[in-house]
């Protein structure tokens, strides 16, 4: 059974990629992520592994890639 | 009475509090700041242009309210931009301070390397040059080291 994806858009001025890619690698356990590298974006779409809103999802995800940003001093 | 629509640069959509930042007023170095500590309160997303306008939005979890949470944020800038400030105008002095409390210990081994070692040897001039009148200065051993010792051995014999 596949779970409802959701996509987040993270603009290149202020996400790196580095800090997206370590955090679908973390998120692992929970979902399976996609970076699509845009123009002016990073397209991210998640995969559920287990029945969780995509709303909740993707906002964790987002903050957990702007704290990957702050604690390894990327910006 | 406060009428949101009109605070410009900051408005509620979709339940969430979109506040659009002036990068001349506040660097995106404190957008990130101010951002990072809202993370157990919202959703956080920023988007726009670091040149122009940054654009960031603050979507409520449980529990909170996003009109009150933007307006939150904007202060928490306005917080970080004055740390950052002052931060970069006692840079100066604090260092000297630092490297007063550390050499005023270690003058013999001091190793100057950042060009304001006149600053800090005139300094440590003004802490080792004082009348100890009271006799402060000397450490407690060399004052009473010996006789309590020797009193502790009398008692003990």
């Amino acid at each position: 059974m596949e779970f409802k994806k959701t996509r987040i858009n993270f603009n290149k001025n202020f996400y790196f990629l580095e800090a997206i890619e370590q955090a679908i690698k973390d998120y692992c356990e929970v979902c399976s992520g996609k970076v699509d590298v845009l123009e002016n974006n990073f397209l991210v779409e998640l995969t559920p592994k287990t029945d969780v809103d995509s709303k909740f999802l993707s906002g964790e995800f987002s903050n957990y890639v702007l704290s990957i940003l702050k604690n390894k001093g990327l910006v | 009475m406060f009428v949101l629509e009109k605070v410009s640069g900051f408005s509620v959509v979709d339940g969430s509090a979109r506040v659009c930042v002036n990068p001349k007023l506040h660097n995106l170095d404190v957008v990130y700041s101010a951002a990072y500590t809202f993370l157990d309160k919202a959703y956080i997303l920023l988007d726009g242009d670091p040149d122009n306008e940054i654009i960031v939005t603050i979507r409520p979890k449980d529990g909170y309210n996003a009109e009150k949470l933007g307006f939150e944020f904007s202060n928490e800038l306005l917080n970080y931009s004055h740390y950052k400030s002052k931060v970069k105008e006692l840079g100066v002095v604090r260092q000297v301070i630092l490297q007063r409390a550390l050499l005023v210990y270690d003058t013999k081994n001091a190793n100057y390397e950042d060009g304001n070692s006149e600053e800090v040897d005139s300094l440590i001039d003004e802490d080792l040059d004082f009348e100890d009148v009271e006799d402060i200065a000397t450490p407690w051993e060399e004052k009473y080291g010996d006789k309590e010792d020797s009193s502790k051995i009398k008692k003990e014999e």
